[in-house]
């Protein structure tokens, strides 16, 4: 095919056009999906309220110093049953695209397919699968977490604190848990010793009745 | 910022495997059919892919992410490249192959993406019309592969050099180490054109390196924060291949002729850079 310049720019320039509105559509920012709700008859369904909820983490800098990040979007239910703990159950998303690590660059490079690949996965979630009492606020809880596209099993400590706010009871849920970043797939960097493999998550979800 | 030893360790596979793969094509095969020949596409596409297994390891069948399916199109164009479909079809059956192999590449890459977000109908013409941009750059370089030769090669290189500056800058150090794995399979089979003095004609690995820069420009401008301009610029920079035939071009000392194309694509090259690093905050040394 013999193309001139001149009608290579007819060709080429239409399309290059089009293209530009065709990839300028792919930038809607994603939003975090409603949690189902079937909760047992006697049990307690809280909502995780997400102004007060934390989910930090930490992850080895250089070998020498730990990097800290957060993310600010976090929702989720717990159906909780203080009578029968194995019937209570707890679910929580968090937008990727909130990670915080208090530095817009960094927050743009954790973002990009070199760690959370935040627009190909916009949600991080954990649901559980089992739920035993350790002690009266203590509870060992396993499941699912997807981070990343993968999907592994996950088992963490949960300590619990209820209150009586202004609007009916207060419960807080705290844990702290160790994951492998490279068992989902985020490896960037790990060889090179620029950041760790593991990262310490701290969570922290403050939670109401519905 | 990636410090120097991955950057290494990505792009001097790249380069060796495109050296050593061309040195032994030029050897096998005889100068009079090398105008045909499909070992460029062996050389710069599995270059690209040496460099990309050296990044990222292998990761498995099916691939699970959208940077391992930038090394599945890499893998498929090579076998286009190849074997040699488009050349040997048909002016128009090439290039709707041209067009369906751009598409299914951007499907691969983003698909998934606009899907999500826009309606199947939406998605799909996008990733037809991104198809469709892919197929006419595809096209104009293949027509003009066969005079522009090492040219070409050396254009292409400078584009792809480009496109791993401008993913830098986008914050995906990647994204960007993979380009310049394109990069250097690239320069070295120009090294291996001026150092041996062998022929070279990469009309064979046109499809490679076209369909490997619509997907790393593809996920760098969803997945990264390459600016949407930016992406275009870099991707109809390649076809500044046709400066060669402007008036006054063929008057010029064969040196600069043969560079006049490279040196006019470094205008879109240093626009998208420009308007990338406006569109990211600045680096702070985080």
């Amino acid at each position: 095919m013999k193309i001139s310049p001149d009608r290579n720019l007819l060709f080429v320039l239409p399309a290059l056009l089009i293209g530009l509105i065709a990839l300028g559509a792919t930038s809607a920012p994603a939003s975090l999906p409603a949690v189902p709700a079937d909760a047992p008859a006697d049990a307690k369904t809280l909502g995780v309220d997400g102004t007060h909820s934390f989910v930090m983490f930490k992850v080895r800098h250089n070998g020498v110093n730990d990097a800290w990040g957060r993310f600010n979007q976090v929702s989720g239910k717990i159906v909780l049953d203080e009578e029968t703990a194995s019937a209570s159950s707890v679910s929580f998303e968090i937008a990727t695209e909130s990670v915080d690590s208090g530095n817009e660059k960094r927050d743009g490079h954790l973002r990009s397919p070199d760690f959370f690949n935040a627009v190909e996965f916009p949600i991080i979630s954990f649901k559980s699968e089992t739920v035993k009492s350790t002690s009266e606020h203590s509870y060992d809880v396993s499941g699912h977490l997807t981070l990343h596209g993968e999907t592994r099993p996950l088992s963490v400590t949960v300590t619990s604190a209820v209150a009586k706010g202004s609007r009916g009871s207060i419960y807080g849920f705290a844990s702290t848990f160790t994951i492998k970043r490279s068992d989902f797939g985020m490896d960037y960097g790990v060889e090179q010793g620029i950041l760790g493999d593991e990262v310490t998550v701290i969570l922290n979800l403050e939670a109401g009745e519905q | 910022m990636p410090p120097l030893l991955p950057i290494l360790l990505d792009i001097l596979p790249a380069v060796l495997l495109s050296a050593v793969v061309l040195v032994l094509g030029n050897r096998l095969a005889p100068p009079s059919r090398e105008r045909n020949s499909s070992w460029p596409s062996l050389a710069i596409g599995g270059g690209y892919l040496a460099g990309h297994l050296a990044l990222r390891g292998w990761r498995g069948w099916a691939p699970r992410e959208s940077t391992d399916w930038i090394a599945v199109c890499a893998l498929g164009a090579l076998a286009i490249g190849g074997l040699a479909w488009t050349r040997r079809s048909g002016r128009r059956s090439a290039f709707l192959l041209r067009w369906l192999v751009g598409s299914t590449a951007a499907w691969a890459v983003v698909g998934k993406v606009l899907l999500r977000q826009d309606s199947a109908l939406t998605a799909w013409s996008e990733l037809a019309l991104i198809g469709l941009a892919a197929a006419i750059v595809w096209s104009v370089l293949e027509t003009q592969a066969t005079s522009a030769g090492v040219g070409l090669a050396a254009l292409l290189c400078v584009v792809a050099t480009g496109t791993s500056i401008a993913l830098l800058l986008a914050e995906s150090a990647l994204l960007a180490q993979l380009a310049g794995g394109l990069a250097a399979a690239l320069g070295a089979a120009v090294g291996v054109r001026v150092l041996f003095r062998a022929p070279l004609q990469i009309r064979a690995a046109v499809p490679v390196v076209v369909i490997t820069l619509l997907a790393l420009l593809l996920a760098g401008s969803v997945y990264a924060r390459l600016p949407t301009a930016s992406a275009l610029l870099l991707g109809a920079a390649p076809l500044s291949v046709a400066v060669a035939h402007a008036p006054g071009v063929g008057r010029l000392p064969r040196p600069l002729r043969l560079a006049a194309p490279t040196l006019f694509a470094m205008l879109p090259i240093a626009l998208a850079l420009l308007l990338t690093h406006q569109a990211v905050p600045a680096w702070d040394g985080y």
